[in-house]
């Protein structure tokens, strides 16, 4: 008998050791706990790392919607649970790795349940957020989020935050998790958007970072060498570097110990729950 | 005997189609798209044929020419024992301006044989996954450019990628060798 990670999970909330609020709603329009798990981020603007032919460029995101918390291994294995051709026995390796969700092998599922599901595929948390009714946030609603600091939609000028942000980058990849609910808010209160994992996004394979992309060999120039840093708006803006090399060297199929995920739904979403 | 052929060549696809998809086939995304009769497609359709595949758009000024006139020049040097065999299919970067219709009259100015050739159209989300799938990147610069990867990519007759060309510079004869190979698998 193959005993599934979700039913180990409901087992160990009903024996109350774990804080579970139960599963999501399977569609928007199901009730308030979609709009409950979710923060209204924007509208607003955020400056991209790299300037255009033009000259630096401020990109102006519409409001959206955008999940409080990473999607941690208890939701994801719910889905799995729902889904059982997104399971690492039954997915298709055009669809991800052989790295798949590798922590449901090597971890007791209660201990990691809260944190945040890692070792998932592009094509696997899309799937996630599809089923959900939301999407993966776009590169630009990400940046958007990502800059705001605790008390500001936009803390880059802050020389306390930005510092902040780099001390994650400084440190070696985090051994054990902390579970999503014991994250830090951002303005928006979105937490967990800095110092936890990397967060996929739905156009992760836009990033080219320039015009000049006549061959995909300039692409990369563009992206890793110097040519690449001459170009930036903020040359000092190590971890947006560092973001954007990460979604540039991804590929859709990698799953990463440090990487998950979070959904976005737009707007609308919002306006047709309260006509409701 | 010849007869025997005949038919066999004709029961090839029909064995294919019914054939269960590779577990690395490009196909397994299951999407559905438009070709530039306004035909629905879904992308397992593709199957039986060694499928030769690029991602341009129409109104494109700069590689997507060059990626165009490779594509003939491999069309034009495929044997014609395995021509029969092979379909050249581009995906569009922009649902939103390339319509089937738009499409349709590219093929129709650029001389693209519709027996042999075939464009797709489809939702934005689609192509997205479709190019991931691919390793393709892509992203708008502006109204009327969209910056992505040049690539030309070798399905076999299941969907499965047997070569990718990357770059405008490459000698052509490896993607020939691998249509070739794909064509006798």
């Amino acid at each position: 008998m193959v005993i599934s990670p979700a039913l180990v999970l409901g087992f160990a909330t009903l024996a109350g050791s774990i804080l579970w609020a139960g599963p999501r709603p399977a569609s928007a329009a199901d009730d308030g706990a979609f709009r409950e798990g979710m923060a209204r981020v924007g509208p607003g603007s955020y400056r991209p790392l790299f300037k255009d032919e033009e000259g630096p460029r401020l990109i102006e995101v519409a409001p959206f919607l955008l999940d409080r918390y990473p999607v941690t291994n208890r939701e994801f294995a719910e889905f799995v649970d729902r889904n059982p051709r997104w399971s690492p026995q039954n997915i298709k390796p055009v669809f991800a790795d052989a790295g798949y969700l590798h922590q449901w092998e090597e971890q007791d599922l209660t201990e990691i349940a809260d944190q945040p599901v890692t070792n998932v595929s592009w094509f696997a948390a899309r799937a996630y957020c599809k089923e959900q009714g939301k999407r993966l946030p776009t590169f630009d609603e990400w940046e958007l989020t990502g800059q705001a600091s605790e008390d500001r939609p936009d803390g880059t000028a802050d020389p306390a935050y930005r510092q902040q942000i780099l001390e994650w980058y400084a440190k070696p990849a985090i051994m054990k998790l902390p579970a999503v609910q014991d994250t830090t808010a951002n303005y928006w209160g979105v937490h967990g958007m800095h110092g936890v994992v990397w967060e996929l996004v739905e156009d992760f394979n836009t990033a080219l970072v320039t015009g000049e992309s006549r061959t995909d060999s300039q692409l990369d120039n563009k992206l890793y060498c110097g040519a690449g840093a001459a170009a930036a708006v903020d040359p000092g803006d190590y971890a947006a570097f560092m973001r954007y090399a990460m979604r540039s060297s991804y590929e859709a199929t990698y799953t990463l110990k440090s990487m998950g995920f979070r959904c976005a739904a737009d707007a609308e979403h919002l306006a047709m729950e309260i006509s409701q | 005997m010849k007869l025997t052929r005949f038919v066999s060549a004709l029961a090839l696809p029909l064995l294919v189609a019914a054939a269960p998809l590779p577990d690395n086939s490009v196909y397994q995304v299951g999407s559905h798209w438009t070709n530039q009769d306004n035909k629905a497609v879904e992308i397992g359709d593709l199957r039986g044929k060694v499928q030769v595949m690029t991602f341009v758009y129409t109104y494109c000024e700069h590689t997507c020419p060059t990626i165009l006139a490779h594509l003939k020049e491999l069309d034009s040097r495929i044997p014609e024992s395995q021509r029969s065999q092979v379909n050249i299919t581009l995906v569009s970067l922009d649902p939103e301006r390339d319509t089937p219709e738009v499409l349709k009259a590219y093929m129709a100015d650029k001389g693209l044989d519709e027996s042999r050739w075939t464009m797709l159209h489809g939702d934005p989300g689609d192509v997205r996954e479709l190019s991931a799938m691919f390793g393709v990147r892509y992203r708008p610069m502006g109204h009327d450019d969209i910056a992505h990867s040049n690539m030309i990519t070798v399905l076999d007759t299941g969907g499965v990628i047997r070569y990718q060309m990357k770059g405008l510079n490459e000698d052509l004869d490896a993607t020939l060798e691998a249509i070739a190979e794909a064509v006798e698998k």
